[in-house]
């Protein structure tokens, strides 16, 4: 028990100190209301902001940034651009959308149209991509559902596109006596080539045979459910309606992806991909082909050649750039398209300025200056383009590879760049962790196709109609 | 019979100590051979690269590449964030725990257990509020919404500690007898409180540094130039494209692992002696 003296004066620092805190706490609480009355660093006035895909090789983000300053410059509007990494990018799209303060203009390789397209967030830019001589198919992926307004109309521009070509190493196959010009076209036969190869490799006694292919099962990885895709599409599941609505009634759905779990799953474990592809974090496969551990892999874009190119010319001269075999009941090979997209912002109020840079963005000069400084890892949306010698007459074997795909009848749009339900099926990740409780929870995969089915169905009532 | 007991136990102990220790230094083993391995001998499988080479280091220090053209400067940026966030929350944690241990207001329950209630929401699920709390104070951009946000995530757990120190290891006869002589509470938080909250400051500083200096979500959320941005954000843009350039990644952030070891073992005699504070209550 202290004594009573001591706690009046104790009072009376108590009081002191509370009250000069209180002035310290006060002055902290109004910093942040002083910076905002001052006009604050954060937002960038009266400029136009522009979010942007951080490119993969620094002449993308020159080439973006001079385009877009020579619009600022023709026009005397400060452009206020960023750019960010596309894996990253969503998350800050996301965060800026839902606290009012998205930015006028985003260009993304990911697919958030269609989420940012269905909250009512996108600025009709028909007006602006009619007038443009885009691909059918560049002209299907513009279009999505708003369900505010509740109409279908065109809420992004297709920018560029991409697909997944199958690479792989000439010279492993040549060394076992192997080439894939004279592989088997058809689905079964094409596989059985690549389940050879490692065969032959095994029976050749080296210290670390390489394994057939390279197959994504990691949900980890983007490409799992691009290179799952290619399956179910192959075995002739359709699994949006023409409406791009998730219908899973439609005849074949349950077989075709019974069908695509049992196959990935055999190969995994039959030993054709390696051990830890189910685990592979991002660019898993990338790594495994460059490291001549596999014969082949499905990737998106020119990015496995691209990074060999400069510094190892033979390494680059030795892969090989092709389109997947044809489909398991025979017909044309399928060939997805991918989209990176122009979106621009309602809550951002300066619709009109944004449409203006969007024509200068979309105008052909700029797109091909832009993809040309992406050294022809993607392809262009816009018609008189894709007729261009730089795509006709590349002398890089691998663009010209990438040309003739997309040339290709079984080319079409992934479903992920259509529809909101199945882009939800693919971020929780339903079809990786179907194939993780088949190989390593020991699943039926009558079973797991019937559970996956399940949960495709319940996102596709849950987000009804797209289109 | 009790010798033979105690190697024993000694042997067990160290073979623990030993495993613990290969468990914790592998994943930085793991970073410094890819670190030193060439482009073409990544995940190669080796124990050690067969042809080493410290280009990727070279890389880094030199930014000779785009991933890494501005490390110096978000290097700085980390620092300047780091250390103001720990200042922050030294300042708010000690005051705090000073009000609640040597002044005990009758709400000094309440308010240390409510400050810790903090961390029952993850922080991700806060991310968009505490964006959208920064849009509205104009504060998106600047690094300073990135140093509010990690002080107000700090302090909590800094509050607690403290406090629970103070009312344990600091005798009230101290604050009596420095009454008695005239001095005010803040002569005596100045004087008497922080000299003898050492140790425990010690070890909250360098848990507010660390949180602040590995710090990504909010990083990247809050921050918009690369001029502004620090290194954590950087080293998510490695992972841009599925083509990563690993091995001068690794580099990167083993240079960024250094400062916080440099301040361990700088402070560690007052981080083993105040790890322990807030255990025994008195």
């Amino acid at each position: 028990m202290r004594p009573a003296n001591n706690d009046q004066v104790s009072a009376f620092a108590r009081r002191e100190f509370l009250r000069r805190g209180g002035l310290v706490a006060a002055g902290l609480a109004l910093g942040p209301a002083l910076l905002t009355a001052c006009g604050g660093p954060g937002r960038a006035g009266e400029s136009l902001t522009v979010w942007w895909s951080k490119g993969y090789y620094e002449e993308e983000d020159a080439a973006a940034a001079r385009i877009i300053g020579a619009w600022s410059r023709a026009t005397g509007r400060a452009v206020n651009l960023q750019f960010y990494s596309t894996p990253a990018m969503g998350s800050k799209l996301t965060s800026a959308v839902e606290a009012g303060r998205p930015p006028d203009i985003a260009y993304h390789q990911n697919a958030r149209a269609s989420l940012f397209a269905h909250q009512g967030q996108l600025a009709d830019v028909s007006d602006v991509v009619d007038t443009l001589a885009l691909t059918p198919i560049a002209r299907s992926a513009s279009r999505f559902y708003d369900n505010q307004r509740q109409v279908t109309s065109t809420f992004a521009t297709p920018l560029l596109t991409w697909t997944i070509p199958i690479f792989h190493w000439k010279s492993m196959l040549t060394e076992i006596g192997l080439d894939l010009r004279e592989a088997p076209r058809n689905w079964d036969g094409y596989w059985e080539f690549w389940r050879e190869a490692q065969r032959r490799a095994d029976r050749a006694g080296a210290e670390r045979p390489p394994t057939a292919v390279g197959w994504s099962l990691s949900s980890a990885m983007e490409d799992t459910p691009e290179h799952f895709q290619y399956v179910l599409r192959a075995a002739g599941t359709a699994l949006l309606d023409e409406n791009n609505a998730i219908d899973v009634s439609g005849p074949g759905v349950r077989d075709g992806l019974e069908y695509t779990l049992r196959w990935i799953s055999d190969l995994y474990s039959e030993g054709y991909t390696p051990r830890d592809s189910i685990s592979w974090q991002s660019g898993g496969n990338n790594q495994v082909f460059l490291n001549q551990q596999v014969f082949m892999t499905p990737n998106g874009t020119l990015s496995i050649p691209g990074s060999v190119k400069e510094n190892d010319p033979a390494a680059w001269a030795d892969i090989g750039t092709s389109g997947w075999p044809e489909a398991v009941g025979g017909g044309a090979p399928t060939a997805l398209a991918k989209f990176g997209r122009i979106m621009l912002f309602e809550d951002a109020g300066r619709v009109s300025e944004a449409k203006d840079l969007l024509r200068h963005l979309m105008d052909p000069a700029n797109v091909q200056q832009y993809l040309e400084d992406g050294r022809g890892r993607w392809y262009p949306t816009l018609t008189p383009l894709t007729e261009q010698p730089y795509w006709t007459d590349n002398p890089d074997p691998n663009v010209r590879a990438v040309h003739e795909i997309f040339g290709s009848e079984g080319l079409a749009p992934d479903w992920r760049e259509l529809s909101l339900a199945y882009s939800r099926v693919e971020d929780l990740n339903i079809w990786a962790k179907s194939l993780t409780r088949i190989l390593i929870d020991g699943q039926d995969v009558a079973k797991a196709t019937d559970d996956a089915l399940r949960q495709v169905e319940l996102l596709g009532r849950q987000f009804g109609a797209q289109a | 019979m009790k010798t033979r007991r105690s190697a024993l136990s000694t042997t067990a102990l160290v073979a623990v100590g030993v495993l613990l220790a290969v468990w914790t230094l592998l994943p930085v083993y793991h970073m410094l051979v890819v670190s030193l391995s060439p482009s073409d001998e990544l995940f190669a499988g080796r124990l050690w690269p067969e042809d080493p080479t410290l280009t990727a280091f070279s890389t880094v220090l030199t930014e000779g590449d785009f991933t890494v053209e501005r490390f110096w400067l978000q290097l700085w940026n980390s620092l300047f964030v780091a250390v103001v966030s720990a200042v922050g929350v030294l300042a708010i944690a000690t005051l705090a725990a000073f009000a609640v241990a040597r002044l005990r207001p009758r709400w000094a329950g309440l308010l240390t257990t409510s400050a810790l209630a903090t961390y029952v929401i993850p922080l991700s699920f806060l991310a968009i509020p505490l964006y959208k709390a920064m849009a509205n104070y104009n504060l998106l951009g600047s690094q300073w919404a990135l140093i509010l946000a990690t002080i107000t995530f700090g302090s909590p757990y800094a509050l607690w500690v403290l406090s629970q120190y103070a009312r344990a290891s600091i005798p009230s006869e101290l604050d009596e007898a420095a009454t008695i002589d005239g001095a005010g509470a803040w002569r005596i938080y100045f004087q008497i409180f922080l000299p003898l909250m050492r140790p425990p400051m010690v070890v909250v500083g360098i848990y507010a540094f660390l949180l602040a200096w590995n710090e990504y979500l909010m990083a990247f959320l809050f921050l918009s130039e690369e001029d502004s941005m620090t290194l954590p954000v950087t080293l998510g843009n490695f992972l841009n494209s599925d083509q990563i350039q690993w091995n001068v990644m690794m580099a990167t952030a083993l240079f960024y692992a250094l400062p916080p070891v440099l301040i361990y073992y700088a402070f560690q005699r007052n981080v083993s002696s105040g790890s322990t504070a807030g255990g025994v209550k008195n």
